[in-house]
């Protein structure tokens, strides 16, 4: 086990991928500081727009909210990050990264040259996943650094980190739901063998798009009679990454710990049973 | 006696097809077994299943006298090539040997990869990435990987496809040397029969998913053999003149044609008695069956060359 996950990562750190991986998180750290700059200097007040898109429902796209107390104020770097967490600007980053360096093991055929002289082959998942782990893991801190330097840059003095509970709070819900999505985008690359089709369907959920299934979903079981008051996104990951504030009520900081592990065990255990059964072609 | 692998009746079924049915091998430690077949006769899938990468539908084996689950965990003392080299394009070769180091948990992996590399020709490669190899360049790498953790069983599938006349001798030296150095048993699949004449010890030959027969190397050869194929116009007469001369070790194949295995060096002494005899010789010809020529006579040849 210990010898495929050095494996995974020698491969990992390897990878042209995990360097263009890199580069992107640095320049989506500098390009959202910046476009956030950008509104912050060029607005005055609370835009109208954004005042109307509280009462939408389901917002298509990736959009990173500007804090308007912003404009004079301090800016917290947690609180920055936050933001840009909750949009799933980096969640978008993961289901494109994973399923590729999943997938390369079995695009390429290196796994018939390990898979056969496995005492288990589930063991590649567990070894996948901690990749997915650490790849997750130097997503986000990658882009909580660099967008401490471009706040820095940016504000100089105005930019403050926070209160250091309250960043790591932030950094750690968002690490469990992401790296839980990543489980499952890894789950669909395994199913499907394919990194294009896990690829798609993660983007299209971090682009808000499982916002509409959920909602005919709603409509469904409330009209089945189920209580008005069930939201089904509430239980997805992607929608609890929006949910994500420090000082979270006990009852939403529990929801969204069992909802990360819930979807992680049960895609570990799909992949795991899938790739164990199945032929290696 | 003992094999090294032992195959129990091993099946293998994708929804209604068989593609592999009640296969039993029998491989001896040190074989250079030689498992020859078309394509599409059910190789590849029977090395996988003796490989760990596919499950039997039924049947089962054994592995360096372990059967059942425990013949699983013996699987990390096989080395495999299975279809084409599994190899990370971006890589080099060294690189790419240097992963499976890592998750065999190899210790001293830069003296391995050294003498791999060399074993397969592809020192000089240096820093080119193995997604610019040639096609038998990259043979050679899947056997180099094959070779890792220095495994006691290595499966090859097809490995000298894509390689030059010179890459397959140098190959072939190197399978030869590792088996006889090293003891190395080898299960090697080709449909390049004269090739693997050169090297196999042992034979089986599958033919739709079947094993037709499996045989050693002498078994082989003696099949193969040396004879003079006879044709008269009265073969009962001529076996006569045949047992007045002495020959005994002939069979007559057809109403005209008779096959002798003896006394390859007399076909002048055989016309001239069997002239003598009042019999008609039509020609007389010394040939030597080719493995193919057996294997084609085996599967029904070029019948079924025919329904392709």
């Amino acid at each position: 086990m210990t010898n495929l996950i050095k494996m995974d990562l020698h491969r990992l750190v390897r990878s042209v991928s995990f360097w263009v991986m890199l580069v992107t998180v640095i320049g989506l750290a500098f390009f959202s500081t910046g476009m956030t700059k950008y509104d912050l200097d060029t607005s005055t007040e609370p835009s109208l727009s954004l005042e109307a898109d509280a009462d939408v429902q389901i917002s298509l796209g990736i959009s990173v909210p500007t804090n308007y107390e912003w404009i004079d104020g301090e800016i917290p770097c947690s609180e920055l990050v936050n933001i840009n967490f909750a949009s799933r600007l980096m969640l978008i980053l993961c289901v494109i990264f994973i399923p590729l360096f999943v997938n390369g093991e079995s695009k390429h055929g290196f796994i018939k040259n390990i898979a056969g002289q496995l005492s288990s082959r589930g063991l590649l998942i567990l070894s996948k996943l901690i990749a997915a782990a650490v790849q997750v893991f130097i997503i986000l801190a990658v882009y909580v650094v660099f967008t401490a330097v471009a706040g820095r840059i940016w504000w100089g003095e105005r930019f403050v980190p926070g209160p250091m509970t309250d960043l790591l709070e932030i950094f750690g819900l968002h690490y469990l739901l992401h790296f839980a999505f990543g489980a499952v985008v890894l789950m669909l690359t395994i199913l499907f063998r394919s990194s294009a089709l896990s690829m798609t369907f993660g983007i299209l959920c971090s682009s808000g798009f499982s916002a509409l299934a959920y909602n005919v979903i709603n409509i469904a079981l409330h009209s089945a009679g189920v209580s008005k008051k069930f939201d089904f996104g509430r239980y997805m990951i992607e929608s609890n990454i929006g949910c994500v504030t420090s000082g979270l009520e006990q009852n939403d900081l529990l929801r969204i710990i069992i909802v990360g592990a819930a979807f992680t065990a049960v895609s570990v255990v799909i992949s795991m049973t899938v790739i164990q059964k199945r032929d290696i072609r | 006696m003992e094999y090294l692998l032992k195959t129990n009746a091993l099946t293998k079924r994708y929804g209604r097809h068989e593609a592999v049915s009640r296969v039993s091998l029998h491989v001896r430690q040190g074989d250079i077994y030689g498992l020859i077949g078309r394509n599409g006769a059910g190789k590849t899938t029977i090395l996988k299943m003796i490989s760990g990468l596919a499950a039997p539908t039924e049947g089962d084996f054994s592995l360096f006298g372990y059967s059942g689950k425990a013949a699983k965990q013996v699987l990390h003392r096989v080395g495999t090539l299975i279809e084409n080299p599994g190899i990370y394009p971006n890589l080099t070769a060294a690189e790419n040997l240097r992963l499976k180091c890592i998750a065999m948990g190899v210790r001293n992996s830069k003296e391995m990869i050294s003498s791999l590399l060399k074993i397969v020709g592809l020192s000089d490669t240096g820093r080119k990435r193995a997604g610019k190899f040639s096609l038998g360049m990259k043979q050679r790498l899947g056997i180099a990987l094959a070779l890792v953790g220095e495994p006691d069983l290595v499966v090859l599938d097809e490995p000298i496809n894509g390689l030059d006349p010179q890459g397959i001798a140098e190959i072939r030296e190197a399978i030869e040397k590792l088996n006889r150095e090293q003891g190395i048993t080898f299960i090697i699949s080709s449909h390049i029969l004269e090739e693997l004449s050169k090297m196999a010890t042992s034979y089986g030959i599958v033919h739709n998913g079947t094993l037709l027969q499996e045989l050693t190397r002498e078994a082989l050869l003696q099949k193969c053999s040396e004879r003079i194929e006879l044709k008269v116009d009265d073969t009962a007469r001529a076996c006569t003149v045949l047992e007045k001369m002495g020959i005994h070790e002939y069979k007559v194949v057809d109403m005209d044609t008779i096959q002798i295995f003896e006394r390859l060096e007399d076909s002048g002494e055989i016309t001239v008695q069997l002239a003598q005899n009042g019999i008609k010789t039509m020609s007389i010809t010394v040939k030597n069956e080719a493995l193919e020529d057996y294997y084609l006579n085996l599967t029904g040849g070029a019948q079924n060359d025919k329904l392709d």
